[in-house]
């Protein structure tokens, strides 16, 4: 080899090696941040999970949660809940007259909430008569923050403003304190803090919008929409992985994945009857027969027994 | 599943078995709302707000203020505060009575100090640190040299050198300010009043500690004006003792139909405490009486549905 070619070679094999050293401090530089992620509470197998979910276009990320549901559904992994809506229009497609399937809901993308839509997670709270204590999001999350923030402006308050269930219903005019006939009590002056406006009215908030006694009531907050930490939802994309799994129903998986791609298609005929009645009745059966495949599936998911 | 960070929380009481030594946890979840004046409230919000903009303050060459002395008689809600205030940041309190670190043998509280802070820095996923009862720690130093002078000291020192580069939350509360060394007392990010509550918040906590049982307004402002002085803590216990009075007279055959005999046994049994100015109900009782009878007596009770509900 001659002496060019060496030196030449040789600058191949360092641009290389520069390049690898590169990819391993970058690779370094995403475990620091999913150890990161992790530390603020994050699962890093599901952000690991999103982000290969983002790489791909909505449509393939259809085409990857139809197939893992009807692949689970064969492995007899979908723990006696009924097909998703993507997977039971997948499994009609293959009808010659099936009609096409709508829009995929972007479920994917909802799975994460921003910091915005904790804001008005929070709002939605202090309105459903949630305690602000009762903040859904792990500390150090932004979104923890914002929740209560959220809570705090439709409060119009700190967060600690007195439940109008446990105030005067009219101003009490100005009576003032009962006083010691010695002057020794007067509690009436306000907490004098050194860094801070004594004045009463003095706190940078709207006016509190008055909640009703009955908010305070529920404080539990049993009506609220969101499951109770720990809970996966109800209507969740997929399923919680670290749930415990149900046991497995018997039987062959090619068995079991006939039988049901029998009762989709059964289920769709009937669609198709209810749509084609539709058609001639009044508009709002159009709507109910159109929605009747879903239904069953959100109210198994609900009400497991 | 639709929110991962929800479904798996990291566990906030990891490690926090390293300070059980001295200390009782007080999880966010049983955290109550304080009724308070409009400015320890305000100094609080502020705080939060602080602390969750530190990623801002931090681009400025700042940082959030991370300790607070709350100070105020005794039972106006220090120890309320403080744990709502976690509970804000969704983070445990971490609850040590400053007497439980003190020792008669020579520098064995200084250790303690030193200990406790270490083993708060090692708790993973943060907590609230709260030194009540701080006086006890942080008291006037001593210009002798006498032995328990100078472990007293060297107590304080380390306090003040720990306190002032903790990286953490740290509050402090104490009903002895004038107890307090002055250079201790400069440490704090903040001072904070707790005071005796007014008018508004007395009839607030009147109201939420009478439920389920139900008083006209007109009753509970006559209950607030009678009780002018009484700290939130003295408010509770009379409303409870009069609920347990009203539940337990058919057992112990006590009748309870004199509603100024009733308030007079309360009177006698839950007396504020003797450093703070005594209510006018405890003061003079017998010059209440007249204005205790117009209390529609007995209270109805609320409906079933709403029993417990405004805790
Ligand atoms: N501001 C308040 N609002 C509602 N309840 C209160 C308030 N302050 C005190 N209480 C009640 O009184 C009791 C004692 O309160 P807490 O321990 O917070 O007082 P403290 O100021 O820490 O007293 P100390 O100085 O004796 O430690 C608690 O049970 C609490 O529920
Ligand atoms: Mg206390």
């Amino acid at each position: 080899m001659s002496v060019v070619n060496k030196a030449r070679l040789l600058s191949y094999i360092e641009r290389v090696e520069r390049l690898e050293e590169e990819k391993k401090a970058i690779a370094d530089d995403i475990k620091d941040v999913k150890a990161e992620a992790k530390s603020a509470g994050f699962d890093v197998k599901m952000i690991t999970k999103m982000i290969a979910l983002r790489r791909l276009t909505p449509a393939e990320r259809r085409l990857e949660k139809e197939l893992t549901e009807i692949y689970e559904a064969a492995c007899g992994l979908l723990d006696g809940t009924p097909l998703g809506d993507a997977a039971r229009e997948r499994l009609m497609k293959e009808e010659p007259n099936a009609e096409p399937a709508p829009e995929p809901p972007a479920h994917a993308e909802e799975v994460m909430r921003t910091v915005e839509e904790a804001r008005e997670e929070g709002g939605e709270a202090f309105r459903a008569g949630v305690r602000i204590i009762d903040n859904p999001y792990t500390a150090g999350d932004p979104r923890r923050a914002a929740w209560d923030e959220g809570f705090c402006a439709a409060s119009g308050s700190d967060g600690m403003d007195i439940p109008a269930a446990w105030r005067r219903k009219a101003k009490k005019p100005a009576k003032g304190d009962r006083r010691d006939d010695d002057g020794g009590v007067s509690a009436e002056a306000p907490a004098s803090a050194s860094d801070v406006d004594p004045d009463q009215e003095g706190l940078p908030f709207d006016d509190p919008q008055e909640r009703g006694a009955e908010d305070k009531s529920d404080e539990g907050g049993d009506d609220w929409p969101l499951p109770p930490p720990g809970e996966p939802a109800s209507d969740a994309p997929w399923k919680d992985p670290y749930a415990p799994s149900a046991a497995q129903p018997e039987g062959d998986a090619a068995e079991r994945l006939d039988d049901l791609v029998k009762r989709t298609r059964r289920k769709q005929a009937e669609t198709a009857a209810t749509k084609e009645a539709a058609k001639r009745g009044p508009k709002s059966a159009t709507k109910r027969g159109a929605k009747a495949p879903a239904k069953p599936r959100k109210s198994n998911a609900e009400g497991q027994p | 599943m639709s929110e991962p960070a929800r479904t798996r929380k990291p566990d906030i009481s990891a490690g926090l078995d390293q300070v059980e030594k001295f200390a009782t946890i007080l999880l966010p979840r049983d955290a109550e709302e304080p009724i308070l004046a409009p400015g320890p409230r305000y100094a609080i919000y502020e705080w939060l707000t602080e602390i969750r903009a530190r990623p801002d303050l931090e681009s400025v060459g700042l940082k959030p203020r991370s300790t607070a002395l709350l100070y105020g008689p005794p039972g106006t809600g220090k120890t309320t505060l403080a744990h709502h205030l976690a509970a804000r940041l969704g983070l445990p309190l971490v609850t040590v009575q400053a007497d439980r670190m003190t020792s008669k043998y020579m520098n064995e509280s200084a250790n303690n100090i030193g200990q406790l802070f270490d083993a708060i820095d090692k708790i993973k996923n943060g907590c609230v640190l709260f030194l009540d009862e701080f006086d006890s720690l942080g008291s006037k130093r001593s210009s002798s040299e006498h032995g328990t002078d100078k472990d007293r000291n060297l107590t304080l020192t380390t306090l003040l050198t720990r306190v002032e580069g903790f990286e953490g939350i740290l509050l402090a509360a104490t009903n002895r300010k004038e107890d307090l060394d002055t250079a201790m007392w400069r440490r704090f990010g903040m001072q904070i009043s707790v005071d005796l509550p007014g008018s508004e918040e007395r009839y607030a906590i009147l109201k939420r500690y009478s439920l389920p049982f139900e008083f006209p307004d007109d009753a509970l402002d006559t209950l607030a004006d009678l009780t002018a002085g009484a700290s939130p803590a003295l408010l509770r216990q009379m409303m409870e003792g009069l609920k347990r009075s009203i539940v337990l007279a058919p057992r112990l055959k006590k009748p309870i139909d004199d509603v100024v005999e009733v308030f007079r046994g309360l009177v006698a049994t839950t007396v504020p405490h003797p450093d703070v100015p005594q209510p006018h109900l405890w003061k003079k009782f017998d010059a209440c009486a007249a204005d205790l009878r117009t209390i529609p007596w007995p209270p109805e009770r609320a409906p079933a549905e709403k029993k417990g509900g405004a805790k």
